[in-house]
């Protein structure tokens, strides 16, 4: 927020956002919907992955702590947005109990340490708190609005997801942002200038699973039921494309990545039916996995061609657009 | 270029019969010296001498096998590293060990981390004291960017620089702890004439303005010969002399050591 352009574009921005539903089909609403919650799943990561360079392959199921937890404190009549912190805050700890080995180990071995994590966790949540079929989430209100309907649930989740990335914004530009980013370039380096590294992976641990638990009680909201079902290991996979599709260490990162996979999946749901129409040899599974092959095939793409994201892309053209006319 | 000191005799660091080994190689033996108040101290030796590791044991990555290190009356052989910041320990490396990711200004601004309070509360919700601590700690750092005459680097991407610039970031990043005692591990190698010069200049700057002690490892005798108060000689782990560089120069032992093609390179001088 440097300039008043950037203020009119930020205000813009808002403004749009919440005056979305009155201008798109309530399908297309589901999108974005779908989308706000996963940005702010998705800005854990890059908090944890992206910044501080810790991998998890948990994320879903520190998602699906939120949604337990968050959805057990609603139907006890906790207000909602206490429950959203408390899930935070389940997800945050569980979180920095399974980020432990990261003290130790690094890179793949702590990625299939987080894998072990999630497994261990969705054991848990089904056997002890609420089994497969999981809890109903009774739509919750705010001062006597209730969010009964998409319509209302989508300013729910998009003010909600608007507050995490301006939290986001505030970790990254301080001396943790800066603490997170020494670690992952260079731990012994940042152990040398005073930086205590084994807290602060911690602490990484710990707000990047805040905002899955964050996330995963907004979707149980949404889904009006939390069941383990919603937080599958592909998704979590999912989204660690998407901060590769979107860039890794930034905010802007996150929601183009969201947008980018989400918005091509969508694609291949709307092409799927028509290519079946086309080759009508093809079987109905194939059909299926179409959105699937779609986003897997950009996922290489990206990684082949364009490693630092589209983030990267777009500092390039806007670069290009400053220096106008004087660039190619 | 060189003065001579007047060291106040004060005694900074001591290292007191520091020994080391990796299974069965002992790479320090008994290795015992001390940097006194505002003086530069080379350690120098052969390829292998230990020198690294006798720094290492320093900062902190190494614990020595048996031994004391004190700085400044404390014993710190078994502090852990984060907190030898703390206490004013400032190390550069050898090969570039800064933050790729991050711009010159973001580099020197981690160096401040110690002098930052910021929790996560405050930080998480952006406390208005957070900016201005940001701001604070901001124009010690252009200060040491001037003093290290970077201001036309300030907003580059560390990974984009050369060489020789990389290395000042590194010692600017340094400098930002405020140290009460500077580390140096081989800050030429690699560099061409010029960048050594400033270099040079540089640390004989830091000695002078800042009047911190200096630990410098290096490889090239023509700037250790100019610029140092002191020098210790390490070969395989022993300490094999100690002295001023015009001792050091004539010393047989040293000149032992470093054998043909190095007798020549120090009686050059």
């Amino acid at each position: 927020m440097q300039t008043p352009f950037q203020w009119v574009m930020l205000v813009l921005g808002l403004f749009l956002t919440f005056a979305l539903p009155f201008l798109i089909p309530s399908d297309l609403l589901n999108f974005f919907i779908k989308s706000f919650i996963t940005i702010t799943a998705v800005l854990g990561i890059t908090l944890l992955t992206g910044n501080c360079g810790q991998i998890s392959l948990g994320h879903t199921a520190f998602m699906a702590v939120g949604a337990f937890v968050g959805a057990i404190l609603l139907n006890q009549g906790i207000p909602l947005i206490l429950s959203l912190v408390l899930a935070g805050l389940a997800g945050g700890i569980v979180g920095l109990i399974f980020g432990l080995p990261a003290l130790r180990i690094k890179g793949f071995y702590l990625a299939f340490a987080t894998l072990a994590a999630f497994y261990v966790i969705q054991f848990i949540l089904i056997h002890y708190f609420g089994g497969v079929v999981g809890h109903s989430v009774p739509p919750p209100s705010i001062f006597g609005l209730s969010f009964n309907s998409d319509f209302r649930i989508y300013y729910l989740i998009a003010s909600t997801c608007f507050m995490m990335t301006y939290f986001t914004k505030n970790i990254t530009r301080c001396k943790w942002g800066r603490a997170f980013i020494a670690i992952r370039d260079h731990d012994i380096a940042a152990n040398t200038l005073g930086v205590n590294v084994y807290f602060y992976k911690l602490m990484a641990f710990f707000i990047g699973c805040f905002y899955a638990g964050v996330a995963g009680l907004l979707l149980s909201i949404y889904m009006g039921w939390a069941s383990v079902d919603h937080y599958s290991l592909t998704n979590c996979i999912w989204y660690l494309g998407m901060i590769i599709v979107g860039g890794m260490h930034s905010m802007s990162g996150a929601y183009m990545g969201v947008f980018f996979i989400l918005g091509i999946e969508e694609l291949g749901i709307v092409i799927a039916p028509k290519l079946a129409e086309l080759f009508p040899y093809l079987s109905g599974s194939m059909i299926g996995a179409i959105p699937i092959i779609f986003v897997g095939l950009v996922l290489v793409l990206f990684i082949m061609f364009e490693p630092r994201g589209l983030v990267h892309r777009w500092e390039i053209i806007k670069t290009s657009m400053r220096l106008f006319p004087f660039s190619n | 270029m060189k003065k001579e000191i007047q060291t106040s005799k004060q005694v900074s660091l001591v290292a007191d019969k520091v020994s080391l080994s990796f299974g069965k190689i002992l790479v320090l033996n008994n290795v015992s010296f001390h940097v006194y108040e505002g003086e530069i101290l080379s350690i120098i030796g052969p390829n292998g001498a230990g020198k690294t590791s006798l720094l290492n044991c320093l900062s902190g990555f190494y614990k020595p096998d048996s031994g004391r290190i004190t700085y400044r009356g404390e014993e710190i052989t078994k502090v852990p590293i984060h907190r030898r910041a703390k206490l004013g320990i400032g190390r550069t490396f050898q090969g570039l060990q800064l933050f790729p990711g991050m711009t010159v200004i973001n580099n020197i601004m981690s160096g401040r981390h110690i002098r930052m309070e910021t929790n996560f509360l405050q930080a998480f919700l952006h406390w208005p004291w957070v900016h201005r601590e940001e701001i604070s700690h901001r124009e010690v750092v252009e200060e040491i960017i001037d003093f290290l005459e970077m201001e036309a680097i300030r907003h580059e991407v560390v990974g984009n620089l050369g060489y020789g610039l990389r290395k000042r970031v590194d010692l600017a990043r340094a400098l930002a702890l405020e140290p009460k005692i500077l580390i140096m591990d081989e800050p030429m190698a690699g560099m061409n004439m010029e960048e050594k010069e400033d270099m040079a200049r540089f640390i004989i700057d830091i000695e002078e303005f800042k009047s911190i002690p200096i630990i410098l490892v290096e490889h090239d005798m023509e700037v250790v010969m100019d610029i140092s108060n002191r020098i210790m000689v390490l070969d395989w782990g022993n300490v094999i002399a100690e002295g001023k560089p015009e001792e050091i120069r004539t010393n047989p032992a040293v000149i032992k050591a470093y054998l043909g093609e190095a007798e020549e390179e120090i009686q050059h001088y």
